[in-house]
Parts: C-alpha cells; structure tokens; sequence
C-alpha cells in the first residue's frame, strides 16, 4: 500500500467493512505515512459531516403509495410468456441437439440437405435461447465439434487450403449477422443480462449456421482435420471475440448485468 | 428481492419500504426537484417489477437496482439537454464537470449566515458540486457503495470514478473550509483516529 492507493480511495476505502484486506492494509500503512494519516482524519471528518446532514427530504406518503400501486397493478404472477419461449426453444434444441450426437454413435451417413436443414433450425434455436438464458452458450463448442466428430472420416491434411479459408469466412459471415444485431439492439436502455454469454451465444449459434450451409456446399467436408480448422474454429473465434467486445462495451457503455 | 421475484407481494412491500427512499433520494440529489425525483422512482419501481425474474439469487441488490435508477437518470439528462440517446455517462461528465449545482456556498461565511448550522452548510456544498460529482459522492458516502461498485452502476470505469470522487470530495473540503474560515462561531469536526477502525 502507498501513499497514492490511500489518498486516491479514501472514499472507496472508507466504505469498506473493517475486515476488508484493503482496508485493512490501508489503516496498517497510516501507521507508517504520516500524510496519509491526516488525509484519512480529515476525509473521516468530512464523510462524518456529510452523514450528519444527508439533507434530502424523504418522499411524500402520495408518492410512495403512487408507485406502490402502479407496480401492484400490474401483478405479480410469474411471466408466463417468457417462461415458455425458454420451455419450447430448450425442447427444440435438446432435440435437434441430439442429431449429431446419434450420428456420431451410429456413424451413419446423412444425407447433406437434411443435415444442413436440422442445424440451420438448431442453430436458430440456440440464437433465441442465448438471448433468454446467455448460459446456453458454453454448449455451443461442445455442439460445433459433435458435428465435426460426426461427418469427419479422416483426419486428412492435404485439404485445399484456398477453399478451407472460404469455409471459415462464411462461418465468420454468418456469425456477424446475429451478433451485429445483438449490439445493435443493446444500444437502447434494454438490455440483456450476461452480455457477453449472450453474444458469445449468438456468434456461436450464427457459425454453427455457416456449418450448416456448408455441409451443402463444402467438398472437404469428409475431412477430419479440415473441419477442425475451417468449421470449429471459427466457431470458437467468433465466440471468444463477440464475448470479450461485449464485455468491454459493457464495461465502457452500460451498467449493471 | 428473491422471494419478491418469485411473486411474493408481501416481499415487495418489504423491500419497497426499505429502499424507496433511497431511490427517491438519489434523484433528488441529482435533481433537486422533488416531482422529477417522484416520477424516476416509479419508473426505476416499474422497471424493476418488470425486470425481477432477471435477478441472479444471492447477488447484491443495491448496485443492480442503482444501475437502474442510474439509467434512467441518463435519460432524463439526455431529455433535458436533447442529446442523442447514445450519449455515455462520461460524455456526460466531462461535459458537466466545470457546472456549478443549483445552489452556491460562496456567501455561507458571510456576516447573514453566521447562524446557519452546521449541516446546512454541508448541504449547500454538496449542492454545489456538478451534478456528475454530487452523483459520485450520493452513491460513495450515502448509499455505501464502493468505486468498482459506482462504475458498474453508472456504466463507467473505476478510474473515472476515483478521479470524479477525488476532485468532488477535494471541493467539498475546500468549499466548508473556505466557509469555516469566514465564520468561526462554528467549531469544525474533529474525528481524529476515529474513522479507522468505523465508518458509517
């Protein structure tokens, strides 16, 4: 602790309970630093002054029992629509989720346009759950790479690498779309809570949309470690990026989440 | 507010009492107009009622429930002054730093308000600070909250709240110095040693 932690916190640490680390290791230097000392007497004289003379009227009886009633008025049962929006979009993914996972045991062959059709609808599930329970994201790379695991024959290196970058920029096209409209729609004083899960959620889901299409277009699909590369990678970037510029536009622009 | 949000109607009338005031007093000090300050916190009340099933059990509600009052003291701001709705709480604080409040403490000292206690004089140099400090200085002593906790709730950073507290609380020692020095009928608080051990 030195002389610039404790006079450019008294407020912080002066609110602090008497156990707290910081304040403790505060209160042990002004032992050591005489002009702490004296900066923390006089900023415990002032907090006292100011504690002795809040000065702010108390609200009116009127005005407690306005707002009482306005928010009795609109009850307190528990949200039955939002309820069931997370009820059935949870239904559709757990079921759709357990598509490749199946396919992974069975290693049966799926025909491409029923594969991509199941994902995209997937993935539209998973978007829409992100947004209500962010949590869902962590199942998003387990998913991505279920879907490698279950159409990748062999790990093969001789891909072609020209066309394996065009597979991870439609993965990362697709997974701007969600997300350019998630942060466009936090710009409002709505928002979501968990902003980075959610659009880590929403960036995941986009991609897994990407690998859905490309298992219509992509002729490396059989390819092991192209899909690793080119499909769950992506995957896994645009979550880490979309999570970590939430979280910092979080921290810079809105409040509490 | 847990079993608030599960729909306990008694929940709320509990946690209502408990913090209205608070809630009320928060505006009050950033408006000091007592139908704004009525009018925010029923809307801080409305939106809390309509966000709760969002509330992660065993997480402080102080700093979440500020955060919604602190957004919608943004809005009023931006209202007032029609700026663009994406103006951030910094914005707003560089732009508000060099504005005096509503109420002056220059002639506390003066020979007429040699009799004004001690609180009151407080009160004006509190008053005085711009409304981007006085809010820094509300949370931080009245509301107990800690700077990481103010910069979450205001959406800002810790450093631009310690340097807003730092220049606030530096103005509110010198302005009731100033006034002290120019009435000495008034004895100046003493806490020496004492605040080390408690504080509020």
């Amino acid at each position: 602790m030195t002389i610039r932690h404790v006079t450019d916190s008294l407020g912080d640490l002066l609110v602090r309970g008497e156990n707290d680390p910081q304040r403790r290791a505060a209160v042990a230097h002004l032992a050591v630093c005489g002009a702490c000392s004296v900066a923390w007497d006089e900023h415990a004289a002032l907090f006292q002054q100011l504690g002795e003379s809040s000065g702010l009227a108390a609200p009116s009886e009127e005005a407690l029992a306005a707002t009482a009633a306005a928010v009795q008025r609109e009850g307190f049962a528990p949200r039955p629509i939002g309820r069931r929006i997370v009820v059935v979009l949870s239904l559709v993914v757990a079921v759709l989720g357990l598509g490749p996972v199946l396919a992974v045991a069975a290693r049966a062959p799926a025909a491409s346009g029923g594969v991509a059709a199941v994902l995209a609808l997937f993935a539209a599930s998973l978007a829409g759950l992100s947004l209500v329970r962010p949590q869902v994201a962590v199942l998003v790379p387990g998913l991505s790479l279920g879907v490698a695991l279950a159409f990748g024959r062999a790990f093969q290196l001789d891909f072609d690498v020209p066309h394996s970058f065009k597979c991870l920029r439609l993965e990362l096209a697709f997974a701007a779309i969600p997300t350019i409209f998630f942060f466009v729609g936090q710009r409002g004083p709505r928002r979501v809570l968990s902003p980075g899960l959610a659009a880590a959620g929403l960036a995941g889901a986009g991609a897994l949309a990407g690998q859905a299409v490309l298992h219509l277009l992509c002729p490396m699909e059989t390819s092991l470690a192209h899909q690793l590369l080119f499909h769950v990678l992506p995957v896994l970037v645009a979550m880490t990026a979309a999570g970590l510029f939430a979280l910092r536009r979080n921290r810079r622009t809105a409040v509490w989440s | 507010m847990a079993a608030y949000a599960a729909g306990d109607r008694l929940a709320f009338e509990r946690l209502f009492g408990r913090v209205a005031p608070r809630v009320h007093g928060f505006f009050l000090r950033s408006f000091n107009e007592r139908s704004v300050a009525d009018d925010l916190m029923q809307q801080t009340f409305l939106r809390l009622h309509r966000v709760r099933h969002l509330y992660a059990v065993g997480r402080p509600l102080r700093p979440w429930l500020f955060a919604l009052a602190a957004r919608l003291r943004l809005d009023e701001l931006r209202r007032r002054q029609r700026w663009p709705r994406n103006l951030t709480e910094e914005e707003w604080a560089r732009m508000n730093d060099g504005v005096e409040g509503g109420q002056e403490v220059g002639d506390v000292g003066e020979a007429e308000h040699v009799l004004i206690d001690r609180a009151a004089r407080v009160q004006a140099a509190l008053a005085s600070l711009p409304e981007s400090q006085r809010v820094i200085v509300h949370l931080n002593r009245f509301e107990g909250l800690t700077y990481k906790e103010i910069a979450q709730t205001l959406g800002t950073t810790e450093g631009a709240v310690k340097l807003r507290a730092f220049r606030a609380y530096a103005q509110l020692r010198k302005k009731l110095r100033d006034a002290h020095d120019g009435d000495d009928a008034v004895a100046p608080v003493s806490v020496a040693g004492v605040h080390r051990g408690v504080t509020s």
